[in-house]
């Protein structure tokens, strides 16, 4: 369990990292056109839904983001 | 019967047998106990003993030269019984879509649909112990979903061929067992069409070996093997065996296994998932078919210190008195688990968010360079050892990424959490993890001696029947055309039960 708890440990670190990115005020299109869009189109995963650092997220969940309400 | 060519009771060779079954494992007794049915005589040559042992695994020892794989002795075994002397017990037919050519998938498909394999099913059932129904069903989704279904797998206890068919297959009139029996020669005729023996050796070097003639023979032993003895006995014709049109060994392909993401749950959920895509996702997104498993990580329960002291109690004690305790058969504290060590990591804090992972099992492209070959060493009988180049393609890297972001858009659609690509899912090129760091593969080897329509396009035929030979048959997952995402025991099953029937109807014909 120890091992589980350091990888969520892990997990959870780079998950806020990601978010924190946001919230220092990087535009989400900056990131977006950061991804490799040859192999892993945003067009992919539909309208609505952004893919921000291997992350597939909402509109609603980038303005949350954003509004440091996460 | 059964006869130890260690002991070198070689009685009743003179016979000539209506089939010689060349392996012990999965494939050949189901064969051979469907051919003794019938009444005929049957010769079904293991080349290893009852148990595991370091001289009769060693002709497996091989190189791998291509991608990190699995030690090619460590992922299979070369004893009575074979591989299911390890099988894990999943069980799941193909699927109709896995028969059909796919134009982006050269190659691809059978010569026979999931009908001709249908009629199987229920002795398949029988042989693997799985629950008497033909097909688990698919589940529904909570809410419309275009691009998966959920399905189930069934599950063998997992059956173990050995166990369950020792005493049977002794006390058989109709089949000769034979342990320790080695194949090292296979002569043919002048236009290498038809098979005139199989001769095999025991252990010993000084062993000159003893020929087993039959009408038919059949080779069964595994994915790998069957084409490594293919290539390998090369004495009459310098390409092997069935190998005019060099396409014997390539195609190989495992089912990939990896964890393909991570991912945020808005709630807590312990039940494990599986999702396949819809037909029409599939081609919609011009990839091939995966099992996608998504498996919410164990989440401990709040532990208050009273209960982490309770718990607790046993742990801290030498390991005389635990093993004095278990030997007495009371139950020991799970010091792991919900004891001090838990309460002092969770204790204040904020419970964490559920998490979960993503792992696939997925159909490879077909790809000829991924391949069985020949190594350079000889193994303790004089053949060339294997020596496995596995690849993947770049259709590969497309179904995983799609399966991970379609998944991932679906519980984001639904708000059922968040996903994360893994990094080296998302690096170009990708980063595919070695064995050191994932599973990497099911250990499911197949292709290698393809079923097609057609002598150029694989190894056998339709009856699997080696093109261009009269009386050679191969079962097994090496002649799987296209793999599907399922784990392949049940498949071969199925395949080695309608071999059994197709010679049947030959012998009597």
């Amino acid at each position: 369990m120890r091992r589980h708890m350091l990888e969520r440990r892990e997990f959870l670190k780079g998950t806020l990292g990601a978010l924190a990115t946001f919230a220092l005020g990087l535009p989400a299109a900056r990131l977006l056109a950061a991804e490799p869009a040859s192999a892993l189109a945003a067009s992919q995963i539909g309208p609505g839904l952004h893919l921000v650092d291997g992350w597939i997220l909402t509109t609603a969940d980038l303005r949350a983001i954003a509004a440091h309400e996460v | 019967m059964r006869f130890d060519a260690k002991a070198a009771d070689r009685g009743g060779f003179e016979e000539v047998y209506d089939v010689c079954v060349i392996g012990g494992g999965p494939a050949g007794i189901t064969a051979a106990r469907v051919l003794a049915r019938s009444g005929a005589r049957i010769a079904l040559m293991e080349a290893g003993g009852l148990e595991i042992e370091v001289e009769s695994q060693d002709p497996y020892v091989g190189e791998n030269v291509g991608l990190d794989y699995f030690p090619l002795d460590t992922s299979r075994l070369r004893f009575f019984g074979g591989t299911s002397n390890h099988w894990a017990g999943w069980c799941r037919a193909l699927e109709p879509v896995d028969f059909v050519p796919k134009r982006y998938n050269p190659l691809s498909g059978w010569p026979i649909t999931k009908l001709d394999l249908d009629p199987y099913r229920a002795e398949a059932d029988q042989i693997l112990d799985v629950p008497n129904e033909s097909e688990a069903p698919n589940l529904p989704f909570a809410q419309k979903e275009y691009r998966f279904h959920r399905f189930q797998f069934r599950w063998s206890p997992p059956t173990r061929f050995a166990e369950k068919y020792l005493d049977e297959l002794t006390a058989s009139d109709r089949i000769d067992l034979w342990l320790n029996a080695n194949l090292v020669a296979m002569p043919m005729d002048e236009a290498g069409t038809k098979v005139l023996g199989a001769t095999f050796r025991s252990y010993a070097p000084d062993d000159p070996g003893f020929t087993v003639k039959a009408r038919y023979y059949v080779l069964a032993t595994g994915g790998i093997e069957n084409a490594r003895l293919l290539l390998a006995l090369d004495q009459q014709f310098p390409e092997g065996i069935g190998n005019r049109a060099d396409m014997v060994g390539r195609f190989f392909c495992d089912h990939p296994h990896f964890v393909i993401s991570d991912v945020v749950l808005r709630a807590p959920s312990q039940e494990r998932e599986y999702f396949m895509p819809t037909e029409e996702f599939l081609y919609e997104n011009e990839i091939l078919n995966f099992g996608l498993r998504l498996e919410p990580e164990y989440y401990p329960p709040e532990t208050g210190l009273t209960d982490a002291l309770i718990r607790g109690a046993g742990c801290g004690r030498d390991f005389g008195e635990r093993l004095a305790e278990k030997v007495l058969g009371r139950e020991l504290a799970n010091c792991d688990l919900g004891g001090v060590g838990a309460w002092w990591e969770t204790r204040g804090a904020p419970r964490p968010e559920p998490l979960a992972i993503t792992r696939i099992a997925f159909e490879q492209a077909l790809n000829p360079d991924s391949r069985v070959r020949l190594g350079t060493e000889r193994d303790a009988f004089g053949l060339r050892r294997p020596m496995l180049d596995w690849h993947m393609s770049e259709r590969d890297i497309h179904t995983m990424r799609t399966a991970a972001m379609a998944y991932g858009a679906h519980i984001a659609e639904q708000d059922i959490g968040r996903l994360k690509l893994r990094d080296w899912l998302t690096a170009e090129p990708a980063e595919i993890p070695g064995t050191d760091k994932d599973e990497v593969g099911g250990k499911h080897h197949m292709g290698t001696t393809r079923m097609s329509a057609d002598p150029r396009d694989g190894v056998v035929d339709a009856d699997c029947r080696v093109h261009g030979t009269d009386n050679l048959y191969v079962g097994g997952s090496s002649v799987f055309s296209t793999p599907g995402h399922s784990n392949p025991t049940y498949t071969l099953t199925q395949l080695a039960l309608r071999l059994g029937d197709h010679l049947t109807g030959r012998l009597s014909a």
